[in-house]
């Protein structure tokens, strides 16, 4: 039990801003994504403790995908995002660099919360989780062809969706 | 238009979303919170740890048994004494001789499996303990105690009572010395109880209640005439 403890809570360092991060984009709310990823690594350590995950990262973002999605279907929520919430600011800048900076950046924050899950998914987990388009595929459950489709239409949709904003 | 390397270059930016730091230290506590942290983790050891536990667990209960079964003259008996002298620590003034009282129904009990050899020391025991229920009973007053405490004396001696004839059927015959001085105790405090009472203001019924515990207290029947006082508070 000590030794799954001390793995897990590696697994647990590793991911959670991650996971952080990739629920956030979703629910647009601090404590909600707190709260899905708090939910997330319970399930996770539970599973855990009485089996064996071959592909944690995998399994991590599928727990906490069904839960984002359990959140909205409970609530009879549709992905609806504030403008105002955690507006994400360049600690570099000046005030108005600052500012186009941060409306920019919420641009294309409020944008991609607006794309469809797999379009959204294949984003998160190759340009800003850094995944190769292999382990991508392998997380989508397609193949690497159809995984670069796909990234290539999100990307399509995304410029579209923020030249629309 | 914003070309797709400006693009991905603002989605990369999107990085700096990141958990509070406390929160997330916070919630890894919490997620291990509960978990066991002792032996139990070496799951190799759990086998004998159980092992040990069962042993414990069964050499405890047996033991348990062995004092609890002793009477005196038994080597285990005077572990069964210290328990009775840390129980009495915990009893009140009050309650003294109800306690002194139980514990000499324990012996008269203890008397009918006593073997030969422990009658000896069984019968001094009970004789101790009626002493000391005598000296118990020279400072209570009856009616400034609580009825719990006379309901629990009363029952004891009506045990008593009991006892002693049970014991008696086995050959085993108490001196007068003991239970002599225990009458005498409780005639005292009886006696002050009828006298306080007939002090007192009294409707028909209490006065008939009155009567009654005086016929009672004449033909020494005392623990009788506690209960029906109790019975009437």
């Amino acid at each position: 039990m000590t030794n799954s403890r001390k793995e897990f809570g590696k697994i647990y360092d590793q991911y959670i801003s991650k996971i952080y991060r990739f629920v956030f984009l979703k629910v647009s709310s601090e404590d909600v994504a707190q709260d899905i990823c708090s939910e997330t690594f319970i399930k996770c350590w539970e599973f855990y403790k009485k089996n064996t995950i071959e592909n944690h990262q995998a399994f991590i973002y599928r727990v906490a995908r069904n839960l984002v999605t359990d959140y909205y279907r409970k609530k009879g929520k549709v992905q609806i995002v504030s403008v105002e919430n955690i507006p994400i600011q360049d600690p570099e800048a000046g005030l108005e660099e600052k500012a186009i900076f941060a409306s920019d950046l919420n641009n294309v924050r409020l944008a991609l919360n607006d794309l469809k899950e797999d379009y959204q998914n294949v984003i998160v987990w190759h340009y800003l989780d850094d995944l190769p388009i292999k382990k991508v595929a392998e997380m989508m459950d397609k193949s690497e062809q159809n995984t670069r489709v796909i990234l290539h239409r999100a990307l399509k949709v995304l410029k579209e969706k923020i030249r629309e904003a | 238009m914003m070309q797709e390397k400006d693009l991905i270059n603002k989605l990369k930016q999107l990085r700096e979303v990141e958990p509070n730091k406390d929160w997330v230290s916070f919630n890894k506590k919490e997620l291990f919170k509960g978990e066991e942290t002792n032996i139990l983790f070496f799951p190799s050891l759990r086998p004998a740890f159980a092992g040990f536990a069962v042993f414990f667990l069964m050499l405890g209960g047996f033991s348990y048994g062995l004092v609890k079964d002793s009477i005196p003259g038994d080597v285990l008996y005077s572990i069964r004494k210290v328990a009775h002298i840390g129980e009495a620590i915990f009893v009140s003034d009050q309650e003294k001789p109800a306690f002194q009282l139980k514990l000499a129904n324990d012996r008269l009990e203890d008397l009918s499996i006593a073997s030969a050899r422990n009658l000896a020391p069984t019968m001094h025991e009970f004789e101790a303990n009626i002493l000391e229920a005598v000296r118990g009973l020279g400072s209570l007053e009856v009616s400034t105690s609580s009825p719990a405490t006379i309901e629990r004396l009363v029952k004891e001696t009506k045990k008593l009572e009991a006892n002693k004839q049970r014991i008696e059927v086995l050959g085993v015959i108490l001196s007068d010395r003991e239970t002599s001085e225990l009458d005498d105790a409780f005639n005292r405090i009886v006696g002050n109880l009828i006298e306080d009472l007939d002090n007192r203001q009294m409707t028909d019924e209490t006065f008939e209640i009155l009567v009654q515990m005086k016929e009672l207290f004449e033909d020494g029947k005392y623990s009788e005439a506690l209960e029906l006082y109790l019975t009437n508070q």
